[in-house]
């Protein structure tokens, strides 16, 4: 049990780390900490994409002066779907906070509460 | 008034009448029912809201259950049965530093091998701050008094002008090292452009909006973001024309540098513009 | 060997400091004492994690490099310190009851 963990540890902490910030990002009732939440999913992500990469006794793939050898090496494709999902990801946070601007700027509130009861007093 | 008339006007927020407004509806429309308010609204949405947490918190559980379930399946960390132990290793660094001229073979490949992939991330960065641009930029007077509620601009600090006297040419000195550097040692366009962006952010805070419009005004703005997106169209319009394998072309060495200072110039101007519509409201 | 014998106090007060910090922010109801916790992890506990890393990369040149970091660090901190300082006492709604300013000259 104790070595299935330690053989798994960063996918078992990458879990735990998602389910962390979906869980904020549904109980918290205030928009800016369900996009830090959503930020902190990202980054669970990444962790279990990069981790999954790794190969035992191989280094990162930047070739040093041993020379183009490839039993040297680590698969570079995990890290760059790494660097997609960090550009996805800041672009998401940055249009959500945009929008968490004009929601404040109509409603004055950045609490998800009093902006449905603002927003049902409006329609009536 | 026409087409384009009506379209500017509907872009810019204000009222308009439907195009063809000499038609009339086929018969008039019923008056809406007023929901009997025996229980209060505010009520209603605690209700929902604490039956919403209970959700949460249910739904929470199983989604930790079934992934650590899937977690625990996963090989071994390190194992050299990893899926990732391929030939794809073998052919990619293998043959990097020849095709592509790069010895970051991460560089290299996303930029030349799987390059497609980059131009869709440089495509999302460029909508990201249209977006924001729609949202945030008051061109008119009406949402300029609209967004005095939500954006202020701080008095000039002496402690920040001082100090960041002292640290812009580093940061920024930095910044074009890794740049520049991207495609030899670890770097690259995502990462320099950030910290060029970040030193350009520093440079507004500390010294006022009015030194950074010097040089960086809203047609630089947008000719360094326009360029940089049109460089990379027509480079991997040319990669998908030719097989989709990789840059096929002797020159495929030399223009690593080009593509890579496309992306940092995307990237630079990306965040100082997020940074300017969100704090006031104009590039 | 020798050398993590030598970094694991440094490791370990690292921690203690990072994990003091933590907790005061959560702890504490004011922001100045929570910025005041911050302050601690930005200052010792950073210093005593690169001396530590310093000791265990074991190349002259790597631990001139941290201790560049250290200083890049110590320079930026108090500015956000003051920064951060400033705009509570700006925006705070009870800032002329709880805070005092004091003539600056």
């Amino acid at each position: 049990m104790l070595s299935l963990i330690i053989d798994n540890r960063f996918a078992i902490a990458a879990v735990i780390l998602f389910v962390t910030g979906f869980a904020n990002m549904m109980l918290h009732p205030n928009l800016i900490k369900k996009v830090v939440s959503f930020n902190i999913m990202d980054s669970a992500t990444f962790l279990l994409l990069a981790s999954r990469g790794m190969i035992a006794g191989r280094t990162a793939a930047i070739l040093t002066d041993g020379g183009a050898d490839p039993s040297r090496y680590v698969n570079p494709i995990p890290a760059g779907l790494v660097l997609t999902g960090i550009v996805v990801s800041v672009s998401v946070s940055a249009f959500s906070l945009a929008l968490i601007q004009r929601l404040y700027g109509a409603y004055g509130s950045v609490d998800l509460r009093d902006i449905l009861e603002a927003m049902k007093k409006k329609g009536e | 008034m026409s087409a384009l008339d009506f379209f500017t006007k509907w872009v810019e927020g204000e009222k308009t009448v439907p195009l063809h407004a000499e038609f009339e509806p086929l018969e008039p429309k019923k008056a809406k029912k007023k929901r009997p308010a025996a229980i209060g609204d505010r009520q209603r949405l605690d209700g929902f809201l604490r039956l919403y947490t209970k959700c949460a918190v249910v739904i929470s559980i199983l989604m930790v259950l079934v992934l650590l379930v899937g977690a625990v399946a996963l090989p071994a960390f390190a194992s050299p049965g990893n899926p990732t132990n391929n030939e794809v290793v073998r052919r990619y660094v293998g043959s990097a530093e020849e095709e592509t001229g790069a010895e970051n073979v991460i560089a290299g490949m996303i930029l030349n091998y799987r390059g497609f992939d980059t131009f869709g991330e440089s495509c999302v960065l460029f909508l990201a701050v249209c977006c924001v641009m729609l949202l945030l930029w008051a061109t008119n007077d009406r949402l300029r008094g609209e967004a005095k509620a939500t954006q202020t601009e701080a008095p000039r600090d002496m402690i920040l002008a001082n100090v960041a006297k002292l640290l812009l040419p580093c940061v920024l000195c930095f910044g074009i090292c890794v740049l520049l550097n991207g495609h030899v040692s670890p770097g690259g366009g995502f990462s320099g452009g950030s910290i060029l962006g970040a030193a350009l952010i520093l440079f507004a805070v500390s010294f006022g909006a009015d030194s950074v419009r010097r040089f960086f005004t809203a047609k630089v703005f947008n000719a360094v973001r326009i360029t940089g997106l049109m460089v990379y169209a027509v480079m991997f319009g040319v990669y998908i024309y030719q097989g989709a394998n990789q840059i096929q072309s002797d020159l495929a060495r030399y223009i690593v540098l080009v593509i890579d200072l496309a992306v940092g110039l995307v990237v630079m101007s990306t965040m100082y513009g997020f940074y300017s519509f969100y704090t006031k409201g104009e590039l | 060997m020798i050398r993590l014998i030598l970094a694991i106090p440094f490791l370990a007060l690292g921690l203690f400091m990072f994990f003091s910090e933590v907790v005061g922010f959560y702890k504490f109801t004011y922001v100045m004492n929570r910025m005041h916790a911050a302050a601690m992890g930005d200052t010792l506990g950073i210093g005593s994690i690169l001396i530590a890393v310093g000791i265990l990369t074991g190349s002259l040149s790597a631990a001139l490099k941290l201790v560049l970091i250290l200083v890049f660090m110590f320079l930026t901190g108090p500015v956000v310190t003051h920064l951060i300082a400033g705009a509570e006492v700006e925006t705070h709604k009870n800032a002329g009851h709880e805070y005092q300013e004091v003539d600056r000259r």
